[in-house]
């Protein structure tokens, strides 16, 4: 009987020092093989070739640990550097993961295509660039030239003290 | 010749053995407590002023640089953050910002990291007017003057580093060896060991006691003081770290903003594709797609305050096409602690590492550095430190004194040698151990001892110097 009590007890306590211990330890939660967390991959494709008023699909795949995954999704579209003038576009959705809307952009220009996207606690916002018409095609290359340049040189961060 | 009194309360000349070998181990003790404050009083000296000085650095540069820290006016709508960027970068042609601070503080410029035809500046930006109120290079601060003398002796360099670390770690072992010293021998002495005895000023005993008694009182605030700026330094803070990753209680992956970055997963195949119509040769077409657009600096803002990030913060830019913007909290209550990196495409939250998730020994260093640079609890940490950092400067100072009033003319004045070699090889034995704690000191020892085997003990005039 003193033994299986003090087995018992033994037991309670080396329970009670590893729930301590492991309290102790850093916490990395779920990550994956390069050491990042959960999150929404998304795959924004917009048509290839598109004229003014003519419509065009745009899908994006929504994939969450490597599987499609249902979301909230709604598309937006504004010409570049008016976000004030934002366009909303239902999403609708045939297969699990996947989300289309009609694009019709009614004159030339570079547009903006976004969709906003949650599930699952989670959010992503990407968005695309859209040029339509020969001048809008070449302020298109600028613009991607000029964000590709845009990465600033390191800030010579470190350690505070 | 001056006599080598022992003011201290130490143990009394007995008959008996084991009295001997205490009298013994404490001449022992006091000499290595000797040699190693003689060495490293003056380094600690430096450590202790300009440590006192940094622990007001939000005070002093608060004063001192009033007015770039704030506005000339409180305005009603704050310009969005990329817009101050952006005219910033226009004002100030060959201006790289990397970094954007957020404070909560209506009255408060904005902090640029930027980059300035190579030199890297903090510019403050008026967020009501886009204008630049201020800069300063980063290294020539008032607070990095300081913080270098603290760690590199202003002269730089990693030896000034090595040699700060070597004198910290003696800190600790004059502290203890100290400590020893003091011990009540006598159960009635308080004068002396916990109150001093001031009574004639100028005396040795006086002097004595402005040492010593501060020195206890001070003792276990100057052992944290050390042992907290250790996890830093540069041969016995990779050291911790290693144990900290052994016993699995460091922080996790990418805990730490300034210790590499993932990359934004968006666009791991796009960026790879040139836009083949940029290229002149080829015809431009009616329509393009191009490819993903960057989140702006206040679409990074929404996200940490979705994800509750406490202010001040600092919003670090992509490094390059695959680069993630870095959300990190710094310089603030260490329970705040948080580094997030953002997908600069999708805005997908790639790591969220808070203090909550930091291993023990991760979260200790990091309450200790706070400690350590005043700011875990307000003015009154700021006060303690200040004490120790003026006690081990009054202690250092005492002790020179006492060192003066006792030294005979032609030698050194160390304590003898003790007469027990038992006490010798005994306190040898104990420092080894410190050695092999401490590797600097290590390095120290056997750099010590070779120096007494193979010169001082085969110089004469040397010897009798050194009381070898």
């Amino acid at each position: 009987m003193k033994k299986k009590r003090w087995i018992g007890t033994t037991g309670a306590l080396l329970l009670s020092l590893a729930a301590l211990l492991s309290g102790c330890t850093a916490q990395t939660g779920t990550v994956d093989e390069q050491g990042l967390r959960p999150h929404l991959a998304v795959d924004l494709q917009l048509p290839a070739e598109l004229a003014p008023g003519e419509s065009g699909q745009v899908t994006l795949d929504v994939a969450l640990l490597g599987d499609p995954i249902t979301a909230e999704v709604i598309f937006a579209y504004w010409p570049e550097g008016e976000p004030g003038n934002a366009v909303e576009a239902a999403a609708s959705s045939e297969d699990k993961g996947r989300y289309q809307t009609d694009l019709v952009l009614p004159e030339e220009g570079i547009y903006v295509v976004r969709a906003q996207v949650a599930a699952d606690g989670l959010e992503v916002m990407p968005a695309k660039w859209l040029a339509i018409g020969e001048d809008a095609v070449r302020q298109l290359a600028v613009l991607e030239a000029a964000q590709a340049q845009e990465a600033p040189a390191a800030g010579g961060g470190g350690h505070h003290h | 010749m001056k006599p080598m009194t022992n003011l201290n309360p130490a143990p009394a000349p007995r008959k008996s053995t084991g009295s001997r070998l205490l009298s013994a181990l404490y001449a022992s003790v006091w000499r290595w407590h000797f040699y190693a404050g003689l060495i490293f009083a003056p380094f600690l000296i430096i450590l202790a002023f300009s440590g006192s000085v940094y622990l007001f650095k939000p005070q002093i540069e608060g004063y001192l640089y009033k007015d770039m820290l704030t506005v000339r006016e409180v305005g009603t709508q704050a310009l969005p953050a990329d817009e101050i960027v952006m005219r910033t970068m226009q004002a100030y042609p060959g201006t790289s910002v990397s970094s954007v601070t957020f404070v909560d503080d209506p009255g408060a410029t904005v902090k640029l990291g930027a980059v300035r035809n190579g030199v890297a500046q903090t510019m403050y930006a008026d967020p009501y007017t886009g204008n630049i109120r201020g800069m300063l290079d980063n290294d020539k601060t008032f607070a990095a003057f300081f913080k270098k003398m603290h760690s590199e002796l202003v002269v730089g360099g990693t030896w000034a580093n090595r040699l700060v670390e070597l004198a910290a770690c003696w800190g600790i072992i004059l502290v203890i060896t100290g400590l020893y010293l003091w011990w009540p021998r006598n159960r009635s002495a308080i004068w002396g060991t916990l109150l001093p005895r001031l009574s004639k000023p100028g005396s040795r005993q006086f002097w004595r006691d402005l040492h010593a008694v501060p020195a206890f009182w001070l003792s276990l605030c100057i052992v944290i003081l050390i042992a907290t700026g250790l996890p830093w330094s540069g041969v016995l803070g990779p050291q911790i770290d290693r144990v900290a990753n052994a016993t699995h209680t460091n922080y996790p992956p990418y805990a730490l903003s300034f210790l590499g970055t993932p990359e934004s997963v968006t666009v791991t195949k796009d960026v790879a594709e040139d836009i083949p119509w940029a290229a002149e040769q080829l015809p431009v077409p009616e329509s393009a797609a191009g490819g993903y657009v960057k989140l702006t600096v206040d679409e990074v803002t929404g996200i940490a305050e979705r994800q509750q990030i406490a202010m001040p913060f600092t919003i670090s830019m992509p490094q390059g096409e695959r680069g993630v913007y870095t959300i990190a909290t710094s310089h603030t209550r260490p329970g705040d602690n948080a580094t997030l990196h953002v997908d600069q495409y999708s805005g997908a939250v790639l790591t969220d590492v808070r203090f909550a998730d930091y291993g023990i020994m991760a979260k200790a260093i990091t309450l200790g550095i706070a400690l350590h640079e005043g700011r875990l609890f307000g003015w009154p940490n700021q006060l303690l430190g200040l004490i120790t950092c003026l006690g081990v400067i009054l202690i250092a100072f005492s002790s020179y004194v006492m060192w003066k009033k006792r030294k005979p003319a032609g030698k050194l004045g160390a304590p003898g040698k003790p007469a027990d070699a038992r006490a010798t090889w005994g306190v040898l034995a104990i420092m080894i151990v410190f050695g092999l704690l401490m590797p600097l000191v290590g390095l120290s020892l056997l750099v010590v001892l070779v120096l007494d085997l193979l010169v001082i003990r085969r110089i004469g005039r040397l010897k009798h110097w050194f009381s070898a």
